[in-house]
């Protein structure tokens, strides 16, 4: 297990290079200037001032060397100044990630609260109405876009229920709507996975063992059933993290919540590209890192899996 | 983006395994010759995936006979006259904000969409195809290289590999539908690689050689049709993930641009007049949910045809 952890941790290494070689590579293999859309003779720059600022920001170095440098600035925290008003991409990031962090919990409690019950139900009511309701759910669920979700939840309760504001902060209340909205494709597949892993494990020796022994059902199904069938669920939490990520990018725009999937579709609109890059290796390395906790939870959760 | 349907990586030898389940179960499936008919009759057996077939084959004829309802005109001219109005006899789905017929533009949108993800599918098919097939077919460094870098583009979510790209190359409907298709790359990859080391092993890959046949032969001749089965369904289900997400990247104002009709572009402006105008939002995304419901269906019942024993 230790060996295990350590080489988990040293594999990091490599794949943050390999992520951050990638994400250069793709914004540097761009056609087209990265300063055009800031800086033009069309607006009015002399040439002289174009290349003054081109050399400023080291874009006449040959690649190579841009990429040591900006790795190099990203392992000392620094991910360069936005083209927009020249601030600090990190601390851009750093004011946005609150929010989006409070919203990727919300959606994770939201994911789980409705899969893992509306799975458990259809597995203990195999074929009768929670089952066949959690399946249309399941199935209904991810076939509607994020957006699309969430532009119906406000829709219905901000606009004509008026449970909630359209727009403006009302503390945690102000998380419901967009984690209900966050959750349903996810929760649709877990709700889906749970049933098939109660079923699978209801089978098992050791729930008829337990039943024979007189032990109450509601136990039964809690400390045996349940507790086994939540390995495959755990498994698919690291899934999950790239579909709440995916969900944010979405969801925070239509309720205009200031986070990071925000801020990365502003920078692309404005074409700002060190606030694109820096976002992009910043959200991409918290994804590497969030696998690497879910990868390491597995041992805790089931001692039986063994790591070679 | 997806990476949720283990399943299908898993049906690499089905063909072969149905031949021997069938007769034990005393199938009259039996009776006809090749897996494809057996799997497209068991396929045309479930109610699920017909209806779900026919509802696709419905939005793709009223997509095709557009121009035929609606002129282009139509579409993108401003009438004040009509502006806002609720859903009538006149006009099912009502009119936006610049009076236009929003069934008219549904429609319309529809070309789009599904080009988009019809476009988003073959380019990451296209493109983990050939990768998988030489990644799991030469074998050694080739192998190890591809798969390496495989590794390091599975550790970036889809949607950020795509936003970089949109970054990369500006927003535009092209531009996200290269984006989402190039993300797709290596799930494509990895599962087609999976299921050609599968089917190397099989005797008439064996065989074939034996007869002196290429590995170019062997590749396109022996190994694909036999790996094409999990790939259909992986790529069915990603056709339906590929129209949510260029049309939600529409939405964010990073694909289709105003007055284009296309779905998450109408989203967009739905939003906006969303507190006057509900059937704004709501009839564009309802087309999206029936396209993406109907591709599910048929996905599901492609998976239960290709591989019966998964059957729930």
């Amino acid at each position: 297990m230790l060996v295990y952890t350590l080489r988990r941790l040293l594999l990091i290494f490599p794949t943050l290079l390999g992520v951050s070689l990638v994400i250069f590579a793709i914004l540097a293999l761009a056609p087209g200037d990265p300063l055009a859309a800031v800086v033009s003779e069309e607006y009015g720059n002399t040439a002289e001032d174009i290349e003054r600022i081109r050399e400023q920001l080291h874009l006449n170095d040959p690649l190579h060397v841009q990429y040591l440098n900006f790795l190099w600035d990203a392992m000392r925290g620094d991910l360069g100044t936005s083209f927009r008003g020249g601030s600090s991409v990190l601390n851009d990031i750093l004011a946005r990630l609150p929010s989006t962090i409070q919203l990727a919990i919300a959606g994770l409690i939201a994911t789980m609260l409705l899969g893992i019950s509306a799975g458990v139900l259809a597995a203990l009511y195999r074929g009768g109405l929670p089952d066949k309701l959690t399946m249309v759910f399941a199935f209904v669920g991810v076939s509607i876009p994020s957006v699309y979700a969430a532009l119906l939840l406000l829709l219905i309760f901000a606009v004509e229920l008026r449970w909630f504001k359209v727009v403006g902060d009302e503390g945690l209340k102000s998380l419901v709507l967009p984690a209900a909205a966050m959750a349903l494709i996810p929760a649709g597949v877990l709700a889906r996975l749970t049933r098939a892993s109660m079923l699978e494990v209801m089978e098992e020796d050791y729930v008829r063992t337990a039943r024979a022994k007189g032990i109450r059902e509601s136990l039964v199904t809690f400390m045996h059933i349940f507790r086994n069938a939540l390995i495959p669920i755990v498994t698919y939490l690291g899934l999950l993290a790239g579909s709440l990520l995916s969900g944010q990018v979405f969801v925070e725009n239509v309720f205009g919540r200031p986070g990071l999937g925000r801020f990365l579709v502003d920078s692309i609109s404005a074409r700002d590209y060190p606030q694109i890059r820096g976002g992009i290796l910043f959200v991409a390395a918290g994804y590497v890192f969030v696998n690497l906790i879910v990868d390491l939870l597995y041992g805790v959760i089931d001692p039986r899996i063994t790591y070679e | 983006m997806s990476r949720t349907k283990p399943q299908a990586a898993r049906g690499g030898t089905a063909a072969s395994e149905g031949v021997e389940i069938a007769p034990a179960a005393g199938d009259w499936l039996v009776a006809s010759r090749s897996p494809v008919r057996r799997a497209a009759l068991r396929f045309f057996r479930d109610p699920l995936a017909v209806t779900g077939l026919l509802i696709m084959a419905l939005i793709i004829l009223i997509t095709l006979i557009a121009p035929r309802l609606f002129s282009w005109e139509e579409i993108i001219n401003v009438s004040n006259a009509t502006k806002l109005q609720p859903p009538s006899a006149a006009y099912p789905f009502g009119t936006d904000n610049l009076g236009r017929d929003q069934l008219g533009r549904v429609i319309w949108g529809g070309r789009e969409s599904l080009r988009a993800g019809y476009l988003v599918v073959l380019i990451g098919l296209g493109g983990g195809t050939i990768l998988g097939l030489i990644s799991g077919f030469a074998g050694g460094w080739v192998d190890n290289l591809i798969q390496r870098c495989v590794d390091v583009l599975l550790a970036i979510p889809g949607i950020l590999l795509a936003l970089s790209v949109v970054g990369a190359l500006g927003p535009g409907l092209v531009q996200v539908m290269l984006a989402v298709g190039l993300a797709n790359i290596p799930d494509y990859t990895r599962l087609i690689r999976g299921s050609v080391l599968e089917a190397k092993e099989n005797e008439y890959v064996r065989a074939a050689r034996v007869l002196g046949a290429g590995n170019g032969r062997i590749m396109f001749r022996h190994i694909l049709p036999n790996v094409i089965g999990p790939i259909l369904v992986y790529a069915t289900l990603g056709l339906g993930i590929a129209i949510m997400i260029t049309a939600g990247l529409s939405y964010l104002g990073l694909g289709a641009q105003p007055p284009s009709p296309e779905w998450g572009a109408m989203l967009n402006l739905g939003r906006e007049f969303m507190r006057h105008a509900w059937w704004m939002p709501v009839f564009p995304g309802l087309a999206i949910v029936i396209a993406v419901l109907s591709i599910n269906l048929i996905g599901d019942g492609l998976q239960d045809a290709i591989n019966p024993k998964l059957r729930k």
